[in-house]
């Protein structure tokens, strides 16, 4: 194994961990919001996603994301983390991760680049999860859900701005992460 | 190539279309009227508002499971919800299903045969809060606190 092969899986994991670890961490400061809204979630799934993003952007791999949200599925499952969802969390993070490489897939094959391909990729990536989450546990109608997936998109551009602003920093000091023919973020 | 530019007009134009959605989604579902103290009972046209607090209370006691498959003691005050049903004539023979909400909106789904079946269904009060409990399921999936509305079926 090459060292640059050694750096970009090292650097999966660590998002990997950061991304299903910073739901909990953040929580009760989501908490205030959600509890505030009368919704049950939605903007803790979307900071836990950026990073997520942030991996598969830098990485330009395509399947990059959904292999980390299987990474991150299995870690759940094996530490008892699947919540309400229970044998159908997986669902959970694979379908967000799916959503996420097509959208930066797209981007790439549309010549789009910068801050909006990435903030797309955590705010469509993040009302999967929502939807999700609604199928299985919530069964949310009317207005409510129409708040839910409202704020997890607005949760979702946030933090999907704060990942290409991480992406701007990060991609300088992680040099030969992309592929090849991967271009650079500017 | 999109120049920055436009992208960052973009961007900025739907950040401030999201906000003014939530905005107004969060107006309208404040507005939504919660009853203090009371659940909402419908059933077709026909609703009752249910004083769970005014109720003869009885003794919930048991063990769910949650997710972890930890193993959660119960004991509140509470009544089975087919005898809360009664108290409004209701027949609970005559129900098929039953829907429980919680003032966030999560929502669990009851059978016919569940509501009937003795000890198993309740509604408790928790720090002063509806609370429906179902023993007997694996994962506490229809563990919901802060009912505001009940509707069959």
């Amino acid at each position: 194994m090459n060292h640059l092969r050694m750096r970009r899986l090292v650097f999966c994991a660590l998002c990997c961990d950061l991304g299903l670890f910073a739901k909990r961490l953040i929580a009760p400061v989501t908490n205030l919001f959600t509890d505030a809204l009368r919704i049950p979630g939605g903007i803790g799934t979307a900071f836990s996603l950026l990073f997520l993003v942030l991996a598969a952007a830098l990485l330009q791999r395509p399947g990059c994301a959904v292999l980390m949200a299987a990474v991150q599925s299995a870690l759940a499952v094996s530490l008892g983390m699947v919540g309400s969802m229970g044998v159908l969390s997986p669902l959970g993070y694979l379908l967000p991760g799916l959503v996420i490489d097509a959208v930066l897939w797209a981007g790439r094959r549309t010549g789009l680049t910068g801050l909006l391909p990435v903030m797309l990729a955590n705010m469509l990536g993040s009302v999967a999860a929502a939807l999700t989450a609604n199928a299985i546990v919530f069964n949310l109608r009317g207005v409510v859900l129409a708040l839910y997936l409202t704020v997890s998109l607005l949760s979702g551009a946030l933090c999907g701005l704060l990942a290409s602003k991480l992406l701007v920093r990060l991609a300088p000091n992680l040099q030969g992460m992309q592929d090849r023919k991967g271009e650079q973020v500017k | 190539m999109m120049k920055a530019n436009l992208q960052k007009k973009m961007i900025l134009t739907l950040l401030a279309v999201l906000v003014a959605a939530t905005a107004v989604l969060a107006w309208m579902r404040r507005s939504e009227p919660v009853p203090e103290g009371q659940i909402q009972v419908t059933w077709g046209d026909a609703s009752w508002q249910l004083p769970l607090t005014q109720l003869e209370a009885d003794h919930v006691q048991g063990e769910l499971v949650n997710g972890k498959g930890e193993h959660v003691p119960v004991d509140a005050p509470g009544v089975e919800l087919f005898r809360a049903l009664e108290t409004l004539d209701i027949d609970p023979a005559t129900v098929e299903a039953v829907t429980v909400t919680a003032e966030d909106g999560f929502s669990a789904q009851l059978t016919g045969e569940e509501l009937r079946t003795s000890e198993k269904v309740w509604l408790s009060l928790e720090k002063e809060q509806p609370v429906l409990v179902v023993f007997g399921d694996s994962n506490a999936k229809r563990h919901v606190r802060g009912v505001i509305s009940v509707v069959l079926s």
